[in-house]
């Protein structure tokens, strides 16, 4: 049973893919509690199970065993209704391939978790430019996707996943498709995300460079929290991009 | 509204829409085929049911009853005064209704001579003089003006009249605007005074109608009791619009055929659009992923799609309407040609605008529900990360399971029909259900026999294509689910093509043989062409015709016929007397069940009737017809029973003698001359110049066989263009099911090219694998074709009495499977070249 303390609060966590002699364990009891406002990397090698863990926060995939609450409510006691409404207005997906909808403006792309909350068509509009000023894309509201960088495809991503003022980002990769300055100006903005407006961030990343940015680095090994960083507060991202650089 | 003021989900369904132009065309086609062909059937259905009501209701005016007597005898013209007294009656009109042949230039032109009494008859019709004056007790006639004109025919010539007294010459004294009794028939009406009429048909002092104007307010069930009780023996009083009754019953064969077309239709619609939209959400998984981790619940992308589905089923629905009335103008001609009489406009009503709206969207839906249901109960997450193969590899069990559901259910419907557990008309409403559910049952439970399905092609490919044969079928096989729907949609194509047209292949036999029996003799001579309800165009012509005949050089024989409308055991019927000779039973067409010695009963006076009549009414052999004369009721033995195409088999066939001791003959319909041998060219040009002379319509057995042939060509043209159309569109979705099938082998296709296959080598896996799809619809196609056409073939009994030995059309077997083996390939030549040019690197990387 969780506190309520938290915004996500993971307990004994498992993830079986599969049956039989061909099960494969991608998540063993993993226990993790993020704090509001807290910016979390999760790091890992390939099948560690960080994106696995990510998802089940995420209300996108459901555990073998375990429990997932956020901000105090069980998500083992929802129905799937309630997981999308819970997606749709407490969490925000910022996935590695983007994940927009191609056919629809940048715009469109930010306004649809309010549109399909229900919110009125001018009012999900304003509130999709607004996020969209947030990350610096007024300028290309009515672009499609196929017509912007990868550095703005993600970053329309995070407008959209920030339109609803969710109470929970979940980064999966999210510079896992750019290239050097495009993956920085990304890093910058969840940086200040964080910073400026108290956003609570849990990122995946294989990265150490990105994963320096974040509050505290979980580290995970074969489907199990293998080891836990608080790094130094108040540093400003830029001032860490220059650390980390220093040492490459 | 414009695009831009959409809400944001429509912009999304029509951009999405937008970019598939070609399946939102297929999936639209698919609805335009269905909805099309019922709104076609119906609204021409009702059309040709409409032409005899019209017809009879223009004729009669404001006449609400008609006094007649059987066979539309003449009886004395004063029971009209008697009847004109009875309370309930305002006005009592009597009057002559005979076909006649208006000969002119081109042949003779069937016409109906109405003999009225000019100074009383406005009292029951009204008539608004285009050109000229009224008529009075002069020889004088009036024609429409439509008519006059098409028929070159103007005010003060003369008009040429075979009627049972000969040819007749009278002067055309006006000409009236083509409304009230002058639509009658198609204009084709002759209106002169009720005293001429009687001295051209031999009915001096006689009408054979007598039209009856109800008082203001009076009740008609009450007025025709009131009238019945007055009434000779042998009159009737009735509706005029139930004399096209037998035209009716003549129709219901043609239109259960159409029906049935309909329903085929309909499901083969359904298939493309489920093709269509299987396809369809296949390419867009990750786009609902997305949508349902941005908080979209299960029904939001459930009714989102659906939404999709029904703008396509409302557009589609609105564009099969306007298609259905553009082919119901040609099949209403068909029919028209089939029925030989004038068949008003098809007009929209009502019911096939409510069906075609109800079905249109409904079937869309259906079609539509599984998947989008499906779509929207997907974990994102695999979608989300490309995890899950582009298609299923393995077909849902409930599809299997609810497949062979729906078949067992009409193989229950089936034993039903067989062991005759159903009346005929549940039997009727069932059939087509029947169809639905083994064509829809067959596609769902395509996966059970998919795996013995594919290694008996692979089997067959093995040889022909070597490695890349064997390598496809493998292929084919690991994704069972995209393979069942490319198979389904074949197969759909392939059953829709047998099973209607092996039927109409069949019924076109057999009525080519019941031609040749019933049609022995080598010329026949009419007054004017017969229209198929023998309600309007049997012109009566002298028996002395029949004597200067036999005087013929290489005339052998004449046999005279004559055909009417009488009530067989209440039901309308054709009664056709003729000379029925021991010798020839085949004349008769006889029912294999016939006892010994039928020709010698008919020739004592009994009577064969005609299988569907015999099941209408529940005879037998050995019963007794009770049949209505103008001298009374009679009750007739039944001798034997005979496979009939006259007026859907509603018939009564009697020696012309005993005939006529219980009807008015007046003359003779038709002359059958049998040549002698050798002598027939000889005959055919003195029968030529015999019927020039007498303005007669004479056909030689060949051209009689001609003619019913083109009366049917228009009918049975629209089955085949329908099926040819069907066919199409369904290997439209087989074009369209191949190409994502190449799609989605992209990264399994840069994988064979990265491990050295040549690009000549993937061009012949491809279409090795359009050849073992298309073996492996055919299969299973041919056998359900034959399936429905056995279907098909049930219901027959009821409709005609009889069923006709089921036949399986060979080459219309190979035909169908060669065209769909050679539309497999010829839709896979792109995709294959398509494959063939990949490039490694990005295929290898396609998700």
């Amino acid at each position: 049973m969780s506190d309520g303390t938290h915004t996500v609060d993971v307990r004994g966590l498992t993830k079986v893919f599969g049956a039989g002699e061909g099960a494969v364990e991608a998540l063993r009891g993993v226990d993790l509690q993020v704090a509001r406002g807290e910016f979390v990397a999760v790091m890992g090698p390939s099948g560690s199970g960080k994106s696995t863990l990510l998802y089940l926060i995420g209300a996108l995939d459901a555990p073998t065993a375990g429990t997932v609450s956020i901000d105090g409510v069980d998500l083992s006691r929802m129905d799937d209704n309630r997981l999308a409404l819970l997606r749709r207005q407490r969490i925000g997906f910022v996935f590695q391939a983007f994940n927009l909808l191609d056919v629809l403006t940048a715009e469109e792309n930010v306004s649809l978790p309010l549109v399909i909350d229900g919110v009125p068509e001018a009012e999900a509009a304003r509130r999709a430019a607004e996020s969209l000023g947030l990350v610096g894309m007024s300028g290309r509201r009515h672009h499609l996707p196929g017509q912007l960088s990868g550095g703005e495809q993600q970053r329309l991503a995070i407008a959209r996943a920030l339109v609803t003022r969710p109470l929970l980002l979940l980064a999966d990769e999210p510079t896992g498709n750019l290239d050097s300055a495009s993956s920085d100006q990304i890093m910058r903005l969840l940086c200040r995300l964080a910073e400026e407006h108290g956003q609570t961030i849990l990122m995946v990343t294989h990265d150490a460079r990105w994963a320096a940015a974040a509050n505290r680095v979980i580290r995970l090994r074969d489907g199990r929290v293998a080891d836990e960083q608080t790094l130094p507060p108040a540093r400003a991202y830029p001032q860490v991009v220059r650390e980390l650089e220093s040492q490459l | 509204m414009s695009p831009s003021r959409l809400p944001t989900l429509w912009r999304y369904s029509l951009r999405q829409t937008q970019r598939r132009p070609a399946r939102a065309v297929l999936t639209l086609l698919g609805i335009v085929i269905g909805v099309a062909t019922i709104v076609a059937v119906s609204v021409t259905t009702q059309a040709a049911r409409r032409a005899y009501r019209e017809m009879f209701e223009a004729l009669t005016g404001r006449a609400s009853l008609e006094v007649v007597a059987e066979a539309m005898a003449g009886f004395e013209a004063d029971q009209a005064e008697e009847l004109a007294a009875l309370p309930l009656v305002k006005a009592a009109v009597g009057l002559i209704q005979k076909p006649a042949a208006l000969v002119g230039p081109s042949g003779p032109i069937p016409v109906t001579v109405l003999g009225i009494d000019p100074a009383r008859d406005r009292a029951a019709r009204d008539y608004e003089l285009h050109q000229g004056r009224f008529i009075g007790e002069d020889p004088g006639v009036l024609l429409g003006q439509e008519f006059a004109s098409t028929h070159g025919i103007a005010l003060g010539g003369t008009v040429r009249l075979l009627t049972i007294s000969g040819l007749v010459e009278a002067p055309v004294v006006g000409l009236l605007q083509p409304s009230g009794a002058a639509r009658f028939h198609g204009g084709a009406v002759v209106f002169m005074a009720l005293s001429q009429a009687q001295r051209h048909f031999d009915l001096e002092g006689k009408v054979n109608s007598v039209q009856l104007v109800l008082a203001d307010g009076a009740d008609i069930g009450q007025a025709e009791a009131a009238v019945r009780r007055r009434l000779s023996v042998g009159q009737t009083v009735g509706v005029p619009s139930e004399r096209g009754q037998l035209a009716q019953d003549a129709l219901l064969n043609i239109e259960q055929i159409l029906a049935v077309l309909s329903v085929v239709s309909m499901v083969a619609g359904a298939f493309v659009i489920l093709n269509a939209f299987q396809m369809n959400l296949g390419e867009r998984r990750r786009q609902f992923a997305i949508l349902r981790a941005l908080g979209a619940s299960r029904r939001q992308v459930t009714h989102l799609l659906l939404r999709e589905a029904a703008v396509h089923g409302v557009a589609g629905t609105a564009l099969g309407i306007a298609a259905g009335m553009a082919i119901s103008l040609s099949l209403t001609r068909g029919m028209e040609r089939l029925l030989g009489t004038a068949v008003p406009s098809p007009a929209l009503t009502l019911e096939p605008l409510a069906l075609a709206i109800l079905l249109g969207p409904a079937m869309t839906l259906l079609a539509t529900f599984g998947p989008a249901r499906r779509a929207g109960r997907r974990a994102p997450i695999d979608d989300l990360l490309g995890k899950t193969p582009p298609a299923g590899t393995k077909m849902p069990r409930r599809w299997a399971v609810t497949g062979l559901a729906l078949i067992a259910a009409c193989g229950l419907i089936d034993l039903a029909f067989i062991r005759g557990w159903l009346t005929p008309a549940l039997g009727r409403l069932l059939l087509p259900a029947a169809m639905v559910l083994v064509l829809a049952g067959s596609v769902l439970a395509l996966g059970v026999v998919l795996g013995p399905l594919m290694r008996l092609v692979g089997a067959i490919l093995g040889p022909l294509f070597g490695i890349e044969g064997r390598l496809a079928v493998r292929q084919l096989r690991r994704h069972a689910s995209r393979t069942a729907l490319t198979v389904g949609a074949l197969m759909v194509a392939i059953v829709i093509t047998i099973g209607p047209g092996n039927e109409i292949k069949s019924a076109l036999n057999n009525l080519h043989a019941w031609f040749d029996n019933v049609a022995g003799a080598n010329f026949h001579i009419q007054g004017a062409d017969t229209d198929l309800g023998f309600s309007v165009s049997i012109v009566s012509l002298p028996e002395s015709l029949g004597h200067e005949l036999a005087q013929l050089d290489g005339a052998q024989r004449v046999d005279r016929i004559n055909w009417f409308p009488v009530r067989a055991g209440g039901r309308p019927a054709l009664l056709i007397a003729a000379t029925y000779s021991p010798d020839r039973p085949e004349q008769l067409n006889p029912a294999q069940d016939n006892p010994p010695g039928v020709m010698e009963r008919l020739a004592l006076g009994e009577v064969v009737i005609g299988t569907a009549l015999a099941q209408s009414l529940q005879l037998d052999v050995g019963d007794k017809l009770e049949l209505a004369t103008s001298k009374g009721s009679i009750r007739l033995r039944i001798a034997g029973k005979c496979n009939q195409y006259h007026a859907g088999g509603m018939t009564v066939h009697m020696q012309r003698e005993a005939a006529g001791k219980w009807f008015d003959l007046e003359g003779a319909h038709l002359f059958s001359i049998t040549a002698d041998k050798d002598k027939a060219p000889t005959l055919e040009s003195e029968l030529k110049a015999f019927c020039g002379q007498r303005g007669l319509l004479l056909h030689s057995r060949e051209q009689l066989r001609q003619d019913m042939d083109r009366r049917s060509a228009g009918t049975i043209g629209f089955l085949w263009v329908l099926m040819a159309l069907v066919f199409v569109v369904a290997s439209l979705g087989i074009a369209n099911t191949l190409t994502m099938n190449v799609l989605e082998q992209t990264r399994e296709l840069g994988l064979l090219r990265a491990i050295g296959m040549r690009r000549g080598q993937v061009r012949k896996l491809v279409l090795a694998q359009a050849s073992a799809i298309a073996l492996a619809g055919a299969i299973p196609g041919a056998l359900l074709g034959i399936v429905l056409a056995y279907m098909m073939n049930l219901p027959a009994e009821w409709l005609t009495g009889h069923r006709p030995p089921f036949q399986i059309h060979l080459w219309l077997l190979a035909t169908a499977l060669a065209v769909t083996v050679c539309i497999a390939v010829v839709a896979a030549l792109v995709p294959a070249d398509r494959a063939a040019r990949l490039r490694i690197v990005p295929a290898l990387h396609y998700e």
